[in-house]
């Protein structure tokens, strides 16, 4: 065979690699979009998946952490432990806090655990202890960075000071991230002392969810209990609500515009070597092969663009993840395949222009 | 079954083209002509521009429906052929010369030579071999990986002499191939064409209004405003 296709990309290097550059431009803003979403999934469920709690209750119109209110009596706690199959069961509790960090406000996502318990703690800590004491903070890493904050410095919240004594990792909520302080503490800022917003429970070996769920709900029955993977989904929903509209209406365009660049090469070609295609035709040319030169144009720029893709997201990633202290990203082979998989589904859409131009060529036209 | 090779001739009969513009009869370009064309013969059609000598090559060719009229070539009637059949056909029984060549930019000289033989789905190294001696033929062979931009243009149509013999054909269809020719190039090259299809028995149809290749044809048809105007053997 002659790669008749690429010898014609060859011959216009410069339309090719334009329009490769461009569509790896786009690959990298689907490849970042996706390591964004997966990023800001995986933080805004670290915390649920790490605190080692088995069952969350809430009450009963709560399904998640991060926008609903749930307050309940923290004396359940007690009745919660005496449930079979349940080894032991803290309280946190979630407030909204406004205030003011280095003159900006801020609204915290604050979360009050009790230190004494192993249930509920941040998981990941990477300076200092989990272990607060009263007026003391844990931040995320990525707030610390956001407000240049580090161990020892202090911020002012409902008129007490609140001195940073740790910080941690994993601790996202979408675009802001957890703070936490002790229960005792959160309920001060409140105003009640007796009030948890959640109640996690672990279970005895051999005890399962749905059977310590189905009695619980039994002797409570105004309550909501959820596994901790219905809870992590409740969350994921929850999150995905609010951004995935976004993240569609971004990858979509960058689809549109991908597949524009990517018809741009093969039209091009048609346009400009309209009489080799028509001497094509004249010497015997089918449909079939001239449809081919015209995918296989297509094909060849999309896949060099989606390797142009990969690599800038590969060498420009970390630079932005310095730049922007609170972004995660994740790369996932599944978010690699899906961005492959649009961008074939890019290449057989930018055809169409082209292959319809070409079945406007007649023939005849060789003798012009 | 499309092979036409071993077959007499070509035979038209009170072919007509008209062109249209906005659904107009706009110029009536050729006007029942009838022909016959034996294998083998070389013909050469003269006449002024505008005579219609493109328009008639180009039904010839299969390229072209003509609006009445019959053409047979080798008993076959191809006016009755659809689209798709008409292409395989042109593969296997046409070769085409062109006045600007039309040979493609992208591609080597032995690539250009070799695609008619990869359209009708000859596989290297046979496809080369073939190219190879086609262009060994027109004494092209010192310039089969160069591209085509690079020669002149007496090269440049003896490499498409080449593409339209190599899949052996049984017609050769060219379009005033000295036109874009200087006159030593243009006798040189219409000489190849005539030794080549000779020794092959080829039937051979030139269109040109160039006087000085006359010599070359075994009949001279002359067309003026559309018609025969007269038939000549030099
Ligand atoms: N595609 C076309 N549409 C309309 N008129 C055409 C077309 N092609 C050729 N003609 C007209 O048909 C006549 C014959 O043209 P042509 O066959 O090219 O003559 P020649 O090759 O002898 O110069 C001319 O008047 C020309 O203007
Ligand atoms: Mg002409």
């Amino acid at each position: 065979m002659i790669p008749v296709a690429r010898r014609m990309i060859w011959r216009e290097k410069a339309r090719f690699f334009i329009t490769a550059g461009g569509l790896g431009l786009t690959t990298m803003l689907m490849l970042f979009l996706l390591g964004v979403y997966e990023g800001v999934k995986r933080g805004s469920t670290g915390y649920v998946r790490e605190c080692r709690a088995d069952i969350w209750a809430c009450e009963s119109n709560s399904t998640n952490l991060l926008r609903s209110s749930s307050f309940m009596p923290a004396s359940l706690g007690t009745e919660f432990q005496k449930a079979d199959g349940v080894r032991s069961a803290a309280g946190i509790l979630r407030i909204l806090a406004t205030t003011k960090i280095k003159g900006k406000p801020v609204t915290l996502f604050l979360f009050g655990f009790d230190p004494r318990e192993p249930l509920g703690k941040p998981p990941r800590i990477i300076k200092g202890r989990a272990e607060i004491g009263p007026g003391e903070l844990i931040v995320d890493r990525a707030f610390a960075a956001k407000f240049k904050l580090i161990p020892g410095d202090s911020i002012e919240i409902h008129g007490r000071s609140f001195r940073i004594a740790a910080v941690g990792e994993g601790m996202n909520a979408v675009v802001t991230q957890f703070v936490f302080t002790t229960l005792e503490d959160a309920q001060k800022l409140l105003g009640f002392p007796s009030v948890v917003s959640f109640h996690l429970l672990s279970l005895n070996p051999g005890a399962t969810a749905e059977t310590v769920i189905r009695d619980l709900k039994k002797s409570h029955p105004t309550l909501s209990f959820f596994t901790k993977k219905e809870f992590i989904r409740n969350n994921l929903d929850e999150m995905e609500t609010g951004v995935l509209p976004i993240f569609w209406t971004i990858a979509l365009l960058g689809g549109i515009i991908g597949a524009a660049l990517i018809a741009l090469m093969p039209y091009g070609s048609v346009l400009e070597k309209r009489e080799d295609y028509a001497l094509l035709k004249a010497i015997g040319a089918r449909s079939r092969f001239l449809l081919f030169v015209i995918l296989k144009q297509s094909l060849i720029g999309s896949v060099a663009g989606f390797m142009i893709g990969l690599a800038l997201d590969a060498v420009l990633s970390p630079v932005l993840l310095k730049l922007v202290p609170g972004l995660s990203v994740v790369m996932t082979l599944r978010a690699v395949i899906v961005v492959f998989a649009a961008v074939l589904l890019i290449a057989g859409l930018g055809s169409w222009a082209p292959v319809r131009k070409l079945s406007r060529i007649f023939p005849m036209e060789v003798f012009r | 079954m499309n092979d036409i090779r071993h077959c007499p001739m070509i035979e038209t009969e009170n072919l007509t083209k008209v062109y249209f513009n906005n659904s107009h009869p706009s110029v009536q370009a050729v006007k029942d002509i009838s022909l016959k064309i034996g294998q083998g013969e070389i013909v050469l059609i003269s006449g002024p521009n505008g005579s219609g000598k493109t328009t008639l090559l180009s039904m010839l060719g299969c390229l072209l429906n003509p609006h009445a009229g019959t053409i047979r070539i080798c008993g076959r009637d191809v006016t009755a052929l659809s689209q798709k059949e008409l292409t395989e056909f042109r593969l296997r029984n046409i070769g085409f010369i062109f006045q600007n060549f039309r040979l493609l930019d992208s591609l080597t000289v032995m690539e250009n030579v070799e695609l008619p033989l990869v359209l009708a789905g000859i596989r290297r190294p046979v496809s080369r071999d073939r190219a190879a001696a086609a262009l060994e033929e027109l004494k092209m062979s010192h310039r089969a990986n160069f591209y085509p931009n690079v020669l002149s243009g007496g090269e440049k149509q003896r490499v498409a002499i080449a593409r339209a013999l190599v899949n052996d054909p049984a017609v050769i269809l060219a379009d005033e191939p000295t036109g874009s020719l200087d006159s030593n190039a243009g006798q040189a090259t219409v000489q190849l064409l005539r030794e080549a299809s000779r020794k092959r028995g080829k039937t051979v149809i030139i269109v040109s209004h160039d006087e000085r290749i006359r010599h070359f044809a075994d009949r001279v048809i002359s067309m003026e405003d559309g018609r025969v105007k007269k038939e000549e053997r030099p």
